[in-house]
């Protein structure tokens, strides 16, 4: 088989893997996306099919039992709980996706750049990365959202500081190992500017890999956040974020009030564990050799 | 091998004897511990900033007070069932065992009751009380001594040692009360300046009922009855140990109650509501002269318009927030100074009634662009304000009110308190003893030395003027008057927002059978037990 033969193999084999990509997930991966599916239809449209408002304070109505009227009951101050779970759980979802695009683009760059510019380059960049790397990712997370202050744009920024070190480091040794791929340095031979080289030969063969790290950061954000919130660093009042609620909800758990952090807290435990379920699936599919060079990914 | 041998048999009957010697004092330690010797567990959900008694700035800064005595100590009121209050009105001897007041009420004088020795053996005598009060004289604590007059002390003499003469500048009555806050607590000279001041942040150098047994800040603080103090006194701390540990988290406060704490104060009104079908506490509230604002900054927009402020006051649900966050533990009024103050006056204060259209119309006239956007600080140690701002959040956004809300670390609330730092903010606020002059000289006056202004930078130049005149009089009838007039100046100008005067509840296991409030929680623990 010639180089342009396998080349043209390869892409057809992506083509058939992305058509059936669904299918060829685990079973338990494919009941995650669909939960994931269900919760961000519903987190997005709760607002038309839910009469209860998120933030409307009602003293007449604090700590109610869940009931049908409020299925998971009322906060300490009256609101209905199933509706900040909802809005909560569309803002966990949408915080973890801009978290692990941000990770992912900044991870993916730098891991690009530092493996097909060996040298003074890739040296400061991955020293930069391992000095980040050695803190573990939710205690420096802490440290640049206590710095930036409390909020969600600095909890997210503090999130991806934490977490693009790893996608880095992953991503690197893939572009170091497709570096010397024939394709690529005949694509050199024939003059192919890099920029170009980058979008048409080596993201191609990285993407893999970013994916599978795009759908642990993603599972990562959304805990990192909650965790963020629950310490009081992460998005501030009156916003619905699962890890404040979960904190709020502390006391009165002790005081009998279980429904407050409960509800909260199963809601995060199904979005990031089915992200994780997909993660894991993802990476088992996509572990696949390399049909270029025959190594494994 | 022998020698092995005979080793394990020695350690073996050492050990034996230890145990059954161990288990005998246990036995013997049980069958006579009684109430007054069980350490009493107190958990609190502020820690002090220091033990320094010129350092105390309210809150649980005052507990260090228990190791200290002062001239005078603010009388008590039986509230029956074991409870009782402190009653700001009404002073007593404490080290001072009587005193006389000049005619012309600028000399005040002291007859101090001997025999009272600091723990390094110095006598608790006029050279240490005159020692005390100048240090607190060069320190913060000069506002509270001198009730916000500087340079109200002019004189203090010690004729023998058991005489202090103090020479004030002018008349001012409620110098009793100021002196029997723990401000003017009595040190010992001798240790102060051998350990130097810094050293008494986390030490003590008193002589009061407690002594100072371990200290960790922000986190325990234990303390035993002082020997020789019961014999000086004539009474006795209820509790010779005291333990009290701080935790400002509600759930770490109410997690106390369930592990069975003696005396937990500090948890919101919402924990404390779980806790009434609990039979192992009690809870009981108290009328205190606490009170949560909304603080209003005058210095910046959009709360520098009047016609804001008024219509804000107008918008405001102040019984959602007492029904809800408050749980009901506390008191609607509209006016200067808290219903427990004296001079308060019910029917000028009474509260304003809610009308949202009057604010809508309000806001109109304003001039502002609406909606009206500010910033509303809250203090990260209060848990019970994260609800306040949210309940104000969401019931002044119809009235066109867009708030955000700010979430503070405490020492950075703190901070921005007295340094034009916020746009509005929910702050809990009680003067250091009952004085309703004192109060309003920090909380409305335009000039506050040294730190400027008040708070929320308030000026409302006439009422400053009745305000003098009333602290300067000796006759009730005169200064009501006055405080009355400073009432309805205070009204028109809707400088800022009581939310409601404060009645704290406090949760008490039920082995706990007497127990004494204090305006600042912890002063008093000599009569807990």
């Amino acid at each position: 088989m010639t180089e342009t033969e396998r080349i043209v193999a390869v892409r057809g084999s992506g083509q058939a893997r992305k058509a059936g990509w669904f299918r060829r997930l685990s079973g338990s991966a494919r009941v995650s996306v669909i939960a994931i599916v269900v919760i961000a239809v519903a987190a997005a449209t709760a607002k038309l099919w839910w009469p209860e408002s998120s933030d409307q304070t009602n003293a007449a109505a604090a700590l109610m039992t869940p009931s049908l009227s409020h299925p998971m009951g009322t906060d300490g101050l009256g609101r209905d709980v199933f509706a900040r779970v909802l809005e909560g759980a569309g803002i966990s979802l949408a915080a973890g996706l801009i978290i692990a695009v941000a990770a992912v683009a900044v991870g993916g760059a730098l891991a690009i750049i530092a493996g097909l510019r060996p040298g003074a380059i890739d040296l400061v960049i991955m020293r930069i990365t391992d000095s980040l790397l050695a803190f573990p990712a939710l205690i420096l997370a802490i440290a640049v959202a206590a710095g930036l202050g409390s909020g969600f744009f600095s909890a997210c920024v503090a999130i991806v500081v934490s977490t693009f070190p790893l996608v880095t480091r992953v991503v690197r040794s893939d572009v170091l190992r497709i570096r010397g791929g024939g394709h690529i340095q005949a694509a050199r031979a024939l003059g192919v500017t890099p920029s170009r080289i980058v979008w048409r030969h080596v993201l191609p063969h990285v993407s893999s890999a970013l994916l599978v790290q795009f759908a642990l950061v993603v599972a990562f954000g959304i805990i990192a956040l909650a965790g963020l919130g629950f310490i009081g660093l992460g998005i501030q009042l009156p916003t619905p974020e699962l890890g404040a609620m979960i904190l709020d909800g502390a006391a009165p758990l002790i005081g009998g009030a279980w429904w407050i952090s409960i509800f909260p807290g199963l809601m995060l435990l199904a979005i990031v564990a089915s992200v994780n379920v997909i993660a894991d699936s993802l990476r088992v599919i996509l572990d696949q050799p390399d049909e270029l060079t025959g190594a494994e990914l | 091998m022998k020698q092995q041998y005979r080793f394990r048999r020695v350690a073996g009957a050492f050990l034996g004897v230890a145990m059954v010697v161990s288990a005998l004092v246990a036995c013997s330690g049980t069958s006579n511990t009684t109430t007054q010797d069980k350490a009493l567990r107190v958990v609190m959900a502020t820690a002090p900033t220091s033990l320094d008694p010129i350092d105390q700035f309210g809150g649980t800064d005052t507990l260090s007070g228990n190791m200290y005595v002062t001239l005078l100590r603010t009388g008590t009121k039986d509230l029956g069932n074991g409870l009782s209050t402190e009653n700001g009105a009404d002073v007593e001897g404490y080290l001072a065992k009587d005193w006389k007041v000049s005619d012309d009420g600028l000399t005040y004088t002291f007859h101090l009751k001997p025999g009272l020795t600091f723990a390094s053996g110095t006598p608790v005598d006029s050279a240490a009380v005159k020692y005390s009060f100048e240090r607190a004289l060069d320190s913060t604590a000069e506002a509270f001594i001198t009730t916000l007059t500087p340079g109200l002390i002019k004189s203090i003499d010690t004729p023998d040692a058991d005489t202090v003469v103090f020479t004030l500048s002018e008349p001012r009555p409620s110098v009793l009360q100021a002196w029997a806050s723990y401000s003017s607590a009595i040190v010992d000279p001798s240790v102060v300046k051998a350990k130097g001041a810094k050293w008494l942040d986390t030490n003590e150098a008193g002589s009061g009922p407690y002594e100072l047994v371990s200290y960790t800040p922000n986190r325990e603080l234990v303390m035993k009855e002082r020997p020789g103090f019961a014999k000086w006194a004539g009474w006795a701390p209820k509790r010779q140990n005291v333990t009290v540990q701080f935790a400002a988290d509600d759930s770490a406060l109410l997690l106390a109650v369930k592990q069975g704490a003696d005396v937990v104060i500090g948890l919101t009104s919402q924990s404390v509501a779980s806790l009434k079908n609990d039979s192992a506490v009690r809870v009981e509230t108290f009328e205190s002269v606490r009170t949560r604002f909304l603080n209003l900054a005058w210095s910046k927009a959009p709360f520098s318009n009047a016609k804001v402020r008024e219509a804000l006051t107008y918008a405001v649900d102040l019984k959602a927030i007492l029904d809800g966050p408050a749980n009901g533990d506390g008191q609607l009024y509209y006016g200067p100074s808290n219903p427990n103050l004296p001079f308060f006056n019910k029917e000028l204060a009474t509260p304003i009634t809610r009308d949202v259209a009057k604010a809508e119309q309000l806001l109109k006239d304003s001039g502002e662009t609406l909606p009206i956007r500010f910033t509303l600080s809250i203090d990260q140690g209060a848990p019970v304000d994260k609800q306040i701002a949210q309940v104000l959040q969401s019931t002044l956004k119809p009235a066109g009110f867009d708030i955000q809300i700010e979430v503070l670390p405490t020492a950075e609330f703190s901070e921005a308190t007295y340094a034009d730092g916020f746009q509005a903010q929910i702050r809990e606020d009680a003067p250091g003893y009952a004085d309703t002059g004192f109060y309003l000289g920090y909380a409305m006056a335009c000039v506050l030395k040294p730190v400027g202004t008040n708070a929320s930078h308030m000026c409302m130049p006439e009422a400053d003027k009745l305000l003098a005149a009333a602290r300067a009089t000796t006759d009730p009838e005169k200064a009501q008057a006055k405080y009355d007039e400073i009432t309805r100046i205070w009204r028109e100008n809707y400088p800022q927002i009581p939310l409601f005067a404060m009645s704290p509840a406090i949760v008490l296991s039920k082995s706990v059978t007497s127990f004494e409030y204090s305006y600042d929680f912890s002063n008093r623990v000599t009569d807990w037990g």
